[in-house]
Parts: C-alpha cells; structure tokens; sequence
C-alpha cells in the first residue's frame, strides 16, 4: 500500500482506538455528526484502499462522492468474506485471519475476515466488555470455557477470551477447555475453589460450551453459589441444533452456579465484526453495542429500512472494521427497538423452486 | 382462499373427515384439505379406480381425449367461471401477477387440445385404438395386443410449472386408468379445478380423479392406502421428494420418476438480439423453476473473445430486463433474496473484468458472467450463470456434470458445422431436447420427458397369440 494510504489508515485508526479508549472511561452516547464523520472518512478510505470493495461500489455506482451519509453506505454481504481478502491496502498486511466456523455453508463456505490491525480490535472490545460483562469493574476472576486462540482455528471468539483472559483476569483466573470434552474434576475444583473466595467470578463460553458445563454439573451433581456479582456470559446460540433451548439450559446453569436471572450477560459477535453487542438477562432480546456500531434493518429483496419492530436482514456499520469493510450485510434476521436490536436467526437456505437442478449440489467445494 | 382443493369421490359431505391438514402455498397463502385416514383413503381409491374400469366399457380413448381436454380447456378460458378461478388460484397460490397467470395457462393449454393429446398417442403408441381393444399386429398374423394402464395410478405432482400437473392427470386419463394425487403444496388447487370441470362435462371421467394433499416427511396412512392400491406410482418434483417416494415405494410397485434436471444454453458469436431477447423469454417463464428453464449459458467459440463474450452478456442482460418488465415473476422470498445477493457478491467483489454480476435492483433477474468455464449453478429464481467455452472440447469437460442431467439444451449463433457437432455432444449427454432458444421452455405435448416416453411408462402390454 502507498505511504500515503497507510498513514491514512494509521491516522484513522489511531483516532479510533483513542475514541474507543475514551468512551471506556466516560461512556455517553456519540451525536450522530460523530459517528456520521467518521463513517464516511472510513468509506472513503476503503473505497480508495479497499481494492475488491471499491470495485463493487464503483460497479453499482456508489463513491465517497454520492454517498451523503453513513446510512449511503455500500454494505458488503458477508458472502463476499468467502471468495475476497476484504483488507484495506494489500493481504500481505494482514496481522490476523479471523474464519468463521461454517456452520451454515460448510468448510468450503467459511469466510474470512483479515485483520489489519489487532489493537484496534483490542480498543473496541475492551470497554463494551468491561461496562457489559465485567459491570463496569476493571477487572475479575474468569472461568473461561472456550479452547485457546490457534491460528490454524483462525477463531475470532478465542482471540477475544485469550485477551479478555489476560488484560481482565486476575490471579486464579483460568481456562476450561472443552475439546474432547470438559474434565469433571478440573471443573468441579475450579468451581469450587471460585465459590470459596469472595472475588466475582464471570464465566465466559459459548452457548453450546455453556451446555456442556451444565452437563458436567449435573453429572456430577455439583452446585456451588458463586460471589456476589458473579456473571455468566454465553454467546453463538444453538449453532443450528434442532431442539435446543438456550433459555431453559442457561436457566438450570444459573441454579446449578447459584445465581439469578440478571447475572447472565449474552454476546452478540461476528468473525464479520470487530465490535460486539451484549444483552442483559435470560432473554437476550435487548443487544445493545457501543456507539461504533450500528445496525438497520433492512428489507431482504429491496435493502429499504423496516419499519421499528418489524423483522428484517440485519445490517451492521462498524467503525472498528476500519482495516476492512465497515458496512457488513448478513444472512441474519432481526428487528430493532431504539439501539438494542433481537437476533432472530440465520435466514435459511433458500428451497430449490421446482424440479430445477442446481449443479452446485454435484460441485460440492469445486466453486 | 375459498376454494378447497381436495377432489374426493365416494367421501360426501356426511362423511367427510374432520380433521383437517393445514398447508401453505410458495407465496404465503394458506390452503387446508381433508385428512384421509386409511379407511377413508381406501374408500376414495376403491370408487376411483371402479369409475375407471367401468368407464373402459362406456368410453373409447377418443371419447376420453375429447372430454378431458373440453374441461381442461376450460382451465385456459378466462372467460369461464372454471378458468376465472384458475387464474384467481395461481395468483394467490404462486404469487403471479394476473395477467401472467392467464398467459402461463394458455401456453399449458397449447397440448391439452383434443387434437394434441390424440398425437401424443399416436405418436407413442401408433394407433390409438391399442387403448381400447386388442389390435392385431400386421407383422405377426394371428397375434393380437392391447395397451392399457393400470386400474389405478397414484400421482404425486409437483407445481413448480403452473399447469404441470394437470397434463400429469391427463396422461393417466388418457390410459384409462384412475388417477390418486397427491396435490402440489406450491400450487394446489388446479388438479380440483380440472374435477370441477370434468365433472360437468363428463361426470362418469371425473369419477376417476381423486386429489388430495398431506405434509411431506409426515407417515401419512393415504399415502399408504394409494400406493398399495395402485398398480405404478408417478413421482414429479424436486430430488428430496423422489428420494422420499423412492424410499417408501414397496419393490413390487414400479416407480415412474420424473426428478430435477436443467436446461443449458450454448450461444454462438452469430447470435442477434431476437435470439437473446427468446433466451430471456425461456429463462423467465415459469420463474425458471421447470426442468426446462435455462440455468447455464455457454458462450461458444474461438472467435468469441471476452471482449465479445462480455457484449454478450450485456446484451443477454438488456433482454433479461426487458422480459422482466414485460412479465414480471412471483414475489422473491427472504431466502431466495438472501442467497441471490450472496451468489451477486461472489462476482461482485472478485478481481479484474473476470467475473461479473448484472441484475435488477429488485432481484427480479440476476446474470452472472464468468470468463473461465464453469458449470455452477444454484436453483434461484430467474438468475443465470454464464460463461465462455472456447470450443465444444472445452463443454465437453463438463461431462461429469450435465451428462443424464440436461432436459433442455437452447442454440443459437452457432454455425452449421459447430450445430452438427453439438448435436452430437447433445446425444453423447442424453440430452432430452436440442431446440433453438426460444423453445426450451415450451416442449411440445408428446416430447420426451426425461429422455423417456411419457405415456408407454404407464402402460400394461396384453399379448393374445
């Protein structure tokens, strides 16, 4: 990349990181004018740097010269994380890979977000986490039941416990692994040696990981009564498991951890996105993000904005991807209510209309 | 919607059942049908199949021919009160605009003709009359046969093409058999339809019909009671239902399948803007959800530059856009959006002018252009994938793919030599039909469906030496 784009990018992120920084120390909302400038300064550096994203904005007609305002945006569907390096400047300047997990199109289909720079992501999940999960606390003991960060994995959700594990975690703090299972004794000593202290305790997994310690509990027949203050954060639902409840699961951990219905925290994250949203409480139905982010609603054929309340494709503009693409349109469905938005689910595949053969099928991973 | 679907003989109003089976069409629009309990569905395929044999003795196949295509017929006449509900049916249930619901029944009505089904027969059978009553065979003195089906066939219909299914039912008609369907959840209502008119027309035939729905993936006891008491099984549709017929069928039964295939198109540097203006006409009728419709575009020959290919593909897009104003399709679904755009962005977003996405901001039709060969393609509603082949050497490396798979294959542009040649790759792949664009979507009444014959299938061969 150019010495000038970079020390564009460089600047932008820069001010980011400080903003972000800020608003950790003073949490109040951004006017719009804020959010609006710096969304727009951002579009105008990927649209320039960008090289597969300005592409598309130059094929459908859209430049920093047409677009009035962040709403103006060209979103990039997160099917395009699957077929392009979507990086400000080249590959080659990519720190990090961030994949996502394939639930929904298989290895072949897992996306890819490259990441230009890690202390940017570091600025944008650190206050959000800190005011959301941790209540505003600088710092706890974190029983984190999720496997380390691997960059083989490319996993974006163990990069963010590996650095909520080590910029919060005090002394005691530890890590459940669960592959190939949770170890019963590892869990039921850790557990219990939390409960004796008088330090709270936040334990962070995935909604699955979260069942899976349930399990455990239960087989073992173990409840303890965490610290006051303790919390549970989950985060990913049911990943597609037919039959899951998330509610009632979470509800017997709760029991089984010794804590009430407002001590679970849920995560609302994308591999697509560096900023995260967090719900307070059983339901998970307010996801509430940072003022970086934001989210419409769209209209899944004509991309026009839902009316509050109504359900839609959820469309996210967050200024931390400011080393990739800002504007990221999902297979997700939502709805919004003021700034805290639901997660309904992922749109499923469309069904083959008629007796049309989609030779996809016989391809397989040949695309 | 008013009207129920379900056509079911030998079931009055004092015995319908009461419960009920609550379905949906594509377009959003909810439909419920009796549900057949075993008693009951025996009782329905017992009258059917009575009505059928008793009308071997009172009706020649050219009284049949005449009946079943004057209440057919009907389902094509606006003007009539059986057509005007037709039309009423397919906008609700698929979601097409009036005016295109009206177009789609005349150009199914073009092979329900009396005049159309009779050649269907002859053209698969010789003279008609092996329907009726053993005929002697000129090569063989002293050896006489007959060809009829069996007593009873059960049906299970698909309604991606508006009108498929009742040609369905009027080939089960036409070999004298009764015919137990199961409707189509996409457009369920026209089978009924056909009943209601035949049944004022030619109520001893209408007597021969029953129709009814049930969800799929659900044991269901009519499904049962119909297969067992059917001499074939008939199964239209997408790969997920024939696999499920397939899998419930008994071995003795035969199972006739008719699964998913697709069309191709291979345009040659020659091909004018009529030709491409006929492709789009193909490539939006029926919403592109017929085993017909053109998926694949393959834009052929050494002379056929990228430069050239790409001034193609635009003007491919120009008449895509036209006949999509000029007959707009069904509402898109969420899915179907989301998996458009996601399709869009893979070419959107790749590098250079190898790959390109043109499409209707709307999503009404979508072209997808790449410059290497490639055989990709996903069930979407009107969208398109193109790419150029330098030479039929090239297309053939597609073998894998399209071979026994391809029910369509649309020319134009091409010259003799290159026509003569791909004629050749069309037989080599089991092609079912090599038309010029224009008539891929249109099969004539007594094409091969399938590669197959559409009535000998359904036959039973008596041989009297």
């Amino acid at each position: 990349m150019p010495a000038t784009h970079t020390s564009r990018f460089l600047a932008l992120a820069e001010t980011l990181e400080f903003a972000f920084e800020a608003w950790d120390h003073e949490p109040i909302p951004w006017p719009e004018s804020r959010f609006d400038e710096l969304a727009l300064e951002i579009f105008a550096l990927q649209f320039d740097t960008n090289l597969p994203y300005g592409r598309y904005c130059r094929a459908i007609g859209a430049s920093p010269g047409s677009v009035g305002s962040w709403c103006d945006i060209p979103a990039a569907p997160t099917a395009a994380f699957r077929s392009v390096d979507l990086i400000v400047g080249e590959p080659a300047d990519t720190c990090l890979r961030f994949r996502t997990s394939g639930t929904t199109h298989g290895e072949a289909g897992r996306g890819m977000h490259p990441i230009r720079r890690s202390d940017t992501y570091r600025a944008a999940l650190a206050g959000p986490f800190r005011h959301s999960v941790l209540a505003g606390h600088d710092s706890a003991r974190l029983l984190v039941v999720h496997p380390p960060f691997q960059p083989v994995a490319d996993s974006s959700l163990a990069w963010m416990f590996d650095e909520v594990l080590s910029r919060f975690g005090v002394p005691g703090s530890v890590r459940l692994d669960p592959t190939g299972g949770l170890s019963d004794e590892l869990v039921c000593q850790e557990l219990e040696a939390a409960a004796a202290g008088d330090e709270p305790v936040v334990v962070l997994g995935t909604t699955l990981a979260c069942a899976d310690l349930l399990s455990c509990l239960q087989r073992n027949d173990l409840t303890v009564a965490l610290p006051a203050n303790s919390r549970l954060m989950d985060t990913g639902g049911a990943k597609g498991q037919p039959g899951f409840d998330r509610q009632a699961m979470i509800s017997q951990l709760l029991s089984r951890l010794g804590l009430d219905e407002p001590a679970v925290v849920n995560e609302f994250g994308m591999t697509e996105l560096l900023s995260q949203r967090y719900a307070i409480g059983l339901d998970a139905t307010g996801l509430i993000g940072p003022p970086w982010l934001r989210t419409r609603v769209l209209d899944p054929v004509t991309l026009t904005e839902k009316q509050p309340g109504e359900p839609g494709l959820l469309c996210h503009y967050d200024l931390a991807n400011v080393g990739s693409v800002l504007a990221v349109l999902t297979e997700d469905r939502g709805l919004a209510d003021g700034d805290a938005i639901e997660w309904l689910g992922r749109t499923p595949g469309a069904p083959p209309r008629g007796c049309s053969l989609a030779t996809a099928e016989l391809l397989g991973a040949q695309r | 919607m008013t009207l129920e679907p379900a056509w079911l003989p030998g079931l009055d109003s004092t015995n319908r059942p009461e419960v009920y089976h609550e379905g949906i069409t594509v377009a959003g629009t909810p439909f419920i049908v009796a549900a057949l309990n075993g008693p009951d569905a025996a009782v329905v395929a017992e009258e059917a199949r009575s009505a059928a044999l008793a009308a071997r003795d009172t009706h020649g196949i050219a009284d049949v021919a005449a009946s079943i295509s004057r209440a057919a017929l009907r389902l094509a006449d606006p003007a009539d009160s059986i057509g005007a509900q037709a039309v009423t049916a397919l906008h609700a249930s698929g979601g097409w605009p009036l005016q295109v619901a009206r177009d789609l029944l005349a150009s199914s009505a073009i092979g329900w003709t009396e005049e159309g089904l009779m050649s269907l027969v002859r053209s698969e059978l010789g003279d008609p009359a092996l329907l009726d009553h053993p005929q002697s065979d000129a090569g063989h003195p002293g050896r006489r046969r007959q060809a009829i089906g069996p007593p009873a066939l059960f049906l299970v219909l698909a309604g991606n093409v508006p009108g498929v299914a009742v040609t369905a039912v009027l080939r089960g008609l036409l070999v004298r058999s009764a015919v137990l369907c199961k409707l189509p959840q996409d457009e369920p209502d026209l089978v009924g339809l056909l009943a209601r008119a035949l049944h004022e027309e030619d109520p001893a035939l209408a007597a021969t019909i029953a129709a009814t729905w049930w969800p799929a993936n659900q044991p269901s006891p009519a499904a049962d009671e119909w297969t067992k008491r059917s001499g074939k099984v008939i199964v239209y549709g997408g790969g997920e239902a024939v696999r499920g017929l397939r899998a419930r069928t008994p071995p003795e039964i035969p199972l006739v399948e008719y699964g998913p295939r697709l069309g191709i198109a291979c345009l040659g540097p020659a091909v004018s803007d009529e030709e491409l203006a006929a492709l789009a006409r193909d490539v939006c009728a029926y919403d592109q959800a017929g085993c017909v419709s053109p998926r694949l575009v393959f834009l052929l020959g050494d002379s056929s530059s990228h430069r050239q290919a790409t001034t193609t593909v635009e003007r491919l897009a120009t008449a895509l856009g036209a006949e999509s104003a000029r007959s707009p399709g069904s509402p898109i679904c969420e899915s179907e959006a989301v998996a458009i755009r996601a399709a869009r962005a893979t070419h959107q977003f790749a590098a250079g002018d190898e790959k390109r996405a043109l499409g209707a901001d709307d999503l009404g039709w979508t072209l997808l252009y790449q410059a290497g060969l490639s055989a990709y393609s996903e069930s979407l509603p009107r969208t398109v994938w193109a790419s150029r082949a330098a030479s039929l050497d090239d297309l053939r490396k597609l073998s894998a793919v399209l071979e026994g798979r391809v029910q369509a294959l649309g020319v134009a542009g091409l010259d003799t030599e290159t026509h003569g040649k791909l004629e050749q790759l069309a037989v080599e792949w089991g092609v079912s039909r090599m038309v010029p664009v224009g008539e891929m979507a249109w099969p004539p009444a007594d094409w091969r469906h399938d590669g197959r014959f559409q009535l000998l299938p359904l036959l039973r061969w008596t041989e009297f030496e």
